[in-house]
C-alpha cells in the first residue's frame, strides 16, 4: 500500500513538472534573408530561395504565409490587415506560392535546431501593368500548449520582406542636402532627405565625400543602405547622429558631396560647401593680432615722441 | 543508426560538384547540404539571382552576413494559476530579437481575442487601466486593484527595444477579433536586443469562474 501510495506521489510530482515543462520551453524562428528586392518584367517567372529555422531547443510547428505590409505614417513597415486588402494585393498573393520539394506547402513541422529551404515562386502574368508590390513571407509558430488554468498561449513569427517592382519606367530621387556655412573644428553635422518621385522603389546606399580646397579626400561618411518606396521621404539629420563628421578638420573652406549610389535613373550628386572655423584658435588668432598692433602703435608713438623731444 | 540519422539529418559526405555557367568545381570529402538550394542560397549576403525578365538582390548590400533574422521567446504560454478577484496577477516572458542581416526590426504584438472561456460564454476583457487611460496604443498606469482586465507591459533588458513604455505603464493588446491593426512593441537598430514582457491580470468579484484562455502573437519584421 505505501507503495502504491509513493508511486502515486511521483507520479503526480512528474506529471505536474512535464505540464510546467511544457509551457515552459522556449521557442524561435529564423528567417533569410530578411529581404528581398526584385525588378522585373514582365512576363516572368521568379523563384526566390527563403531558409527557415528553428532557433529552439524543442519540436515546433509553424505556418508559412504571404502577407502584404505597407508603410505607416512615420514610414515603418507594417502588415495590412486582411479588410484592407486591395486588388492589386489579392492579385499578387494569387499568382505567389511558397513551395518545398515543388510542393505548395502552408505548414511545416521542425525538429530543434532545424533548418528548411523553401522557394518562393512569383509568377508574373503576360501584360501585368508597370507597378509595385510588397509582401512580406511569414512565418509564424502554432503551438498547441495548453494549461488547467487560465492562460495565454504565445507564439511568435518572423519576417523575409519582399519587394517586387514591375516595369522598367525611369526612377528619380530628389535630394535635399545641407550643413552650417561655419562650423566649428569637430563633428561637422548634415541635413539630408531624399524623395522617390516615382511609381517605383529604388535601393539607395548614399555617401558622404568631404574634400578640402586642394580635392583631398579628407573624410568618406557612409549612409546605411535603404530603399525607398514612391512617394517616401527618408531623412538624415543632425538629432540622429546618423550624419555627423568624425574627424576634426583644419581652419579653411571644404565641399561635401551627397553621392547617392541608387539603382534609380538620377545618379546625381549633390555638392555644398562649408567654412571650418575652429572657435578657440579663432579667438586666440584674433587676439593676438590685436595685442601685435597694439604694441606696434604705441611702440611708433613712444618712438615719435622721442624724436620730437630730440629736436 | 536512428541516432545517427538524427545527429546528421540533412548532410551527406560525397564528392561533390558545383556547376555555374561557366565554370565547374570539384571537391573531395566536403559536407554540403544535398538540396538543390544550396546551390541557389549565398553565403554571402551581396547576391544577386538573374532570370529570364527578372533581377533579384538578397539581402543588403552593406550587410556582410547571412545570420538568420530572428526572434526567440522564452515561454511558450503564459500561465495565470488560479485567479482571484481584485488580486492582480503578473507573469513575464522574455523576447529577444536578431536583426543581424539587417538594418532594424519592429515586433508586431496582438491577440486573437480576449481571455475567453472555451464556449466564448464568458470574456474577462481587456484593461484600459486607472481611469480608463490606456489604450491599444497609448499606455497608462495601473496601480489600484480594482482596476480590471488584462494588459502588457514592456520593460528593457538589452539595449532599450521597447516602444513607447514609461515604467509601470500598462497597455491592452490589439484585438485580431475585432479587426484592430497590430501594435508596435518592440524596435531597434542593434544586431541583439532583449524584453521583457510583463502580463497583468485581474479580474472583478463578478467575473464568472472559469478557465480563460486566448493567443497572444508576437511578430518580427526586418525594416527595408
Amino acid at each position: 500500500m505505501k507503495k502504491f501510495i509513493l508511486f502515486g506521489l511521483l507520479f503526480s510530482i512528474y506529471l505536474s513538472l512535464a505540464s510546467t515543462k511544457a509551457i515552459a520551453e522556449e521557442k524561435g524562428l529564423g528567417i533569410y534573408p530578411p529581404i528581398v528586392t526584385i525588378k522585373a518584367i514582365s512576363p516572368s517567372k521568379i523563384e526566390i530561395p527563403i531558409r527557415v529555422k528553428n532557433m529552439g531547443n524543442s519540436t515546433l510547428e509553424a505556418q508559412v504565409s504571404l502577407r502584404p505590409f505597407t508603410l505607416d505614417q512615420n514610414g515603418k513597415v507594417k502588415l495590412i490587415l486582411h479588410k484592407d486588402y486591395t486588388p492589386e494585393n489579392f492579385s499578387i498573393l494569387s499568382t505567389s506560392r511558397l513551395l518545398q520539394n515543388d510542393q505548395i506547402v502552408s505548414k511545416l513541422i521542425f525538429s530543434p535546431h532545424q533548418e528548411q529551404d523553401l522557394i518562393l515562386e512569383i509568377n508574373i502574368e503576360p501584360n501585368q501593368k508597370s507597378k509595385d508590390f510588397y509582401f512580406s513571407v511569414l512565418i509564424e509558430s502554432s503551438g498547441n500548449e495548453t494549461s488547467q488554468n487560465s492562460y495565454s498561449k504565445q507564439e511568435i513569427g518572423a519576417a523575409s520582406n519582399i519587394l517586387l517592382s514591375i516595369g522598367d519606367e525611369p526612377i528619380v530621387i530628389t535630394s535635399d542636402f545641407q550643413s552650417p556655412l561655419f562650423t566649428t573644428s569637430g563633428g561637422t553635422k548634415f541635413e539630408a532627405s531624399l524623395k522617390n518621385t516615382s511609381n517605383h522603389f529604388s535601393t539607395v546606399h548614399p555617401r558622404i565625400i568631404i574634400k578640402n580646397i586642394f580635392g583631398n579626400t579628407i573624410e568618406i561618411i557612409d549612409l546605411k543602405e535603404q530603399n525607398i518606396l514612391p512617394n517616401q521621404v527618408i531623412s538624415f539629420g543632425p538629432e540622429s547622429n546618423e550624419v555627423q563628421a568624425n574627424k576634426k578638420y583644419l581652419i579653411g573652406p571644404y565641399n561635401a558631396v551627397l553621392e547617392l549610389n541608387t539603382t534609380a535613373s538620377t545618379k546625381g550628386s549633390q555638392e555644398i560647401s562649408f567654412i571650418v572655423v575652429p572657435v578657440k584658435q579663432t579667438i586666440f588668432t584674433i587676439t593676438l593680432i590685436f595685442v601685435i598692433i597694439f604694441i606696434i602703435l604705441r611702440v611708433r608713438t613712444r618712438l615719435s615722441g622721442i624724436k620730437a623731444n630730440n629736436r | 543508426m536512428i541516432l545517427f540519422l538524427f545527429v546528421y539529418p540533412n548532410t551527406s559526405k560525397a564528392q561533390t560538384q558545383n556547376v555555374k555557367e561557366d565554370y565547374i568545381i570539384q571537391t573531395q570529402e566536403i559536407k554540403q547540404k544535398t538540396s538543390r538550394l544550396s546551390e541557389i542560397i549565398p553565403e554571402h549576403a551581396q547576391n544577386i539571382i538573374k532570370g529570364e525578365n527578372f533581377e533579384a538582390r538578397i539581402g543588403f548590400g552593406d550587410i556582410d552576413s547571412s545570420d538568420y533574422f530572428s526572434i526567440m521567446i522564452s515561454t511558450g504560454s503564459i500561465d495565470y494559476g488560479k485567479l482571484y478577484p481584485t488580486t492582480p496577477i503578473s507573469r513575464d516572458t522574455e523576447i529577444s530579437v536578431s536583426p543581424k542581416s539587417s538594418h532594424g526590426y519592429r515586433v508586431f504584438t496582438y491577440e486573437d481575442h480576449s481571455l475567453s472561456d472555451i464556449n466564448f460564454t464568458n470574456l474577462i476583457p481587456n484593461t484600459t487601466c486607472d481611469r480608463g487611460l490606456c489604450t491599444k496604443s497609448t499606455p497608462a498606469f495601473w496601480t489600484e486593484n480594482l482596476t480590471y482586465g488584462l494588459g502588457y507591459s514592456c520593460v528593457n533588458i538589452t539595449n532599450s527595444p521597447c516602444f513607447d513604455f514609461e515604467d509601470d505603464s500598462f497597455k491592452r493588446f490589439a484585438d485580431e477579433s475585432k479587426v484592430e491593426s497590430q501594435e508596435v512593441i518592440m524596435n531597434g537598430y542593434n544586431t541583439e536586443d532583449k524584453a521583457r514582457i510583463i502580463y497583468k491580470l485581474n479580474i472583478s468579484p463578478t467575473q464568472a469562474n472559469s478557465i480563460y484562455s486566448n493567443t497572444v502573437d508576437f511578430i518580427a519584421m526586418p525594416l527595408i
